[in-house]
């Protein structure tokens, strides 16, 4: 769907980001009570907005362009505790990770410009090596990200202790990781599963 | 019994400390590890993030390899690399069009037949409390230890400890002898890869599990991940700095606790990569015995 579309779409259906959030995660947004433990065990509220059952919210009133400028899930560690608490059992961290694929999907600019470029980054060196090569991966962070100091006093002290390898580790079938990035979907549907899944 | 091994990217680099001292543990209980042939990186969080078919890809081509390798039983120390086997281990038995999909990715086929473990469900399940007894030697009475879990019994596709209230890791160090403080940040994130890009979160987090561990009056940390022990121990010169706290916390792993009580010495333990000495721990918890190529009696792993 490109832009215009799900705009479209997003207009004409007053459900349209819920369902498509159901879609492509499995799960169901419309359930959250707005209890707010999300919110209260989540490590980087302070540092963000809108905050988790925040983000619930605003998928439910259908709002994608605050979402598009939100720093939350750009910002989540992915530590899974609003997914282990929620009363309602819904995969909250799930739902943040379809929305940071959702804006880059929707051709949006992420919130948080570090985060996505070390994704990025980390992916390209995944997809060079086979494994990460952890030293290339900071380094090009700095590149990318114009601060090219960043952790420039750690690198000597690891490296002194053994800790920070120069040269890559490069794997002997990296070509068929290579593939395998390459062949795979980037943003998959939920395709409708067997009859196992649970009814709302 | 061999053991399929998956040290992961952290271990091979940042973490050696830790797939050193696994290894030497499994060998002082007779168990054989064997690493996966040629495997390559779980994905972690980027691809994640990224894209579902790669995160459950990658793993799978990992798993694929162990099990032509003809293992039955992986064991990984990295809790991301294990959480991420794990939910693409599920899919060979819960989804066979995606299970499909996947073989079709990686060239290969994945039957499911591993079973899959983390040190922690490892050092309980394979090894068991009793044989981590009875190999003590050097009882580690003087150590109050702050177990840090991290998100570790929280993550996805895993089922190693309890999610709120996890024991495993304080059973373990109260069978070597120590003793586990109680304290409230056990389960709390340390920020994971934020340290490398939004790291004021990640200070603060670190900083907040360091100060609940020294309120709690513990004398070190443990830990199971390399991605923690990255955050608490490598950065927590900055954190101290920023904070204009004393810490000074020594960090230790899991496997490093269960080899100090069997007398291992400072040096094969790894503590030289570490970048808050556990010196003075090591003098109140016991008297290592020397490493047996050095005759001379120096004093133990003062500086190490």
């Amino acid at each position: 769907m490109t832009e215009h579309e799900s705009t479209a779409e997003q207009e004409r259906n007053p459900h349209a980001l819920r369902e498509r959030i159901l879609a492509l995660s499995g799960e169901d947004v419309g359930r959250c009570i707005q209890c707010g433990k999300c919110t209260a065990g989540c490590p980087v509220a302070p540092d963000v907005q809108p905050t988790p059952n925040q983000v619930m919210q605003l998928i439910r009133m259908n709002d994608l362009e605050t979402l598009m400028g939100a720093s939350m899930f750009w910002y989540c560690s992915s530590c899974q505790t609003c997914t282990a608490r929620c009363p309602m059992e819904i995969d909250i961290e799930a739902v943040m990770n379809t929305l940071r694929r959702l804006v880059l999907e929707a051709g949006g600019e992420p919130a948080e410009k570090d985060v996505a470029t070390l994704n990025k980054v980390f992916l390209r060196s995944l997809r060079a090596h086979g494994r990460i090569f952890e030293f290339g991966v900071v380094m090009n962070r700095n590149l990318r990200t114009g601060k090219p100091l960043r952790d420039a006093m750690l690198g000597p002290a690891m490296f002194g202790k053994g800790k920070l390898g120069l040269r890559p580790h490069n794997v002997r079938q990296r070509k068929k990781i290579k593939r395998i990035i390459e062949k795979a979907r980037r943003f998959e549907r939920v395709e409708p599963g067997p009859p196992d899944a649970p009814g709302e | 019994m061999a053991y399929g091994y998956f040290p992961g990217c952290s271990l091979k680099s940042s973490a050696k400390e830790y797939d050193l001292t696994v290894r030497a543990m499994a060998e002082r209980f007779g168990v054989q590890l064997e690493e996966i042939g040629n495997w390559n990186c779980c994905g972690s969080t980027p691809a994640y993030a990224v894209s579902g078919e790669i995160s459950l890809a990658l793993p799978w081509n990992n798993l694929a390899q162990a099990e032509a390798q003809g293992l039955d039983k992986v064991l990984s120390p990295c809790p991301a690399c294990h959480s991420h086997m794990s939910e693409s281990h599920a899919v060979a038995s819960g989804d066979r069009r995606l299970a499909a999909r996947l073989d079709e990715l990686c060239e290969t086929s994945y039957g499911g037949k591993l079973e899959l473990f983390h040190l922690l469900d490892f050092l309980h399940q394979e090894i068991g409390l009793d044989a981590i007894r009875a190999k003590v030697t050097h009882p580690l009475a003087g150590m109050r230890a702050a177990c840090y879990y991290g998100c570790l019994t929280r993550m996805h596709a895993l089922h190693v400890d309890d999610v709120e209230l996890p024991v495993k890791m304080e059973q373990v160090v109260e069978a070597c002898g120590g003793q586990a403080v109680d304290y409230s940040h056990r389960t709390e994130c340390c920020g994971g890869s934020l340290v490398l890009s939004k790291i004021d979160t990640a200070l603060r987090l670190s900083n907040e599990i360091l100060e609940a561990a020294g309120r709690a009056g513990a004398n070190c940390a443990v830990v199971v991940c390399p991605v923690c022990h990255g955050n608490l121990d490598m950065r927590q010169k900055a954190i101290e700095k920023k904070y204009k706290k004393r810490h000074r916390l020594p960090v230790l792993y899991l496997s490093q606790v269960v080899l100090l009580s069997q007398g291992v010495g400072a040096k094969a333990l790894g503590f030289k990569k570490h970048f808050v000495k556990p010196g003075a721990l090591l003098e109140t918890v016991y008297t290592p015995i020397e490493e047996p190529k050095k005759k001379k009696k120096k004093k133990p792993a003062a500086g190490a």
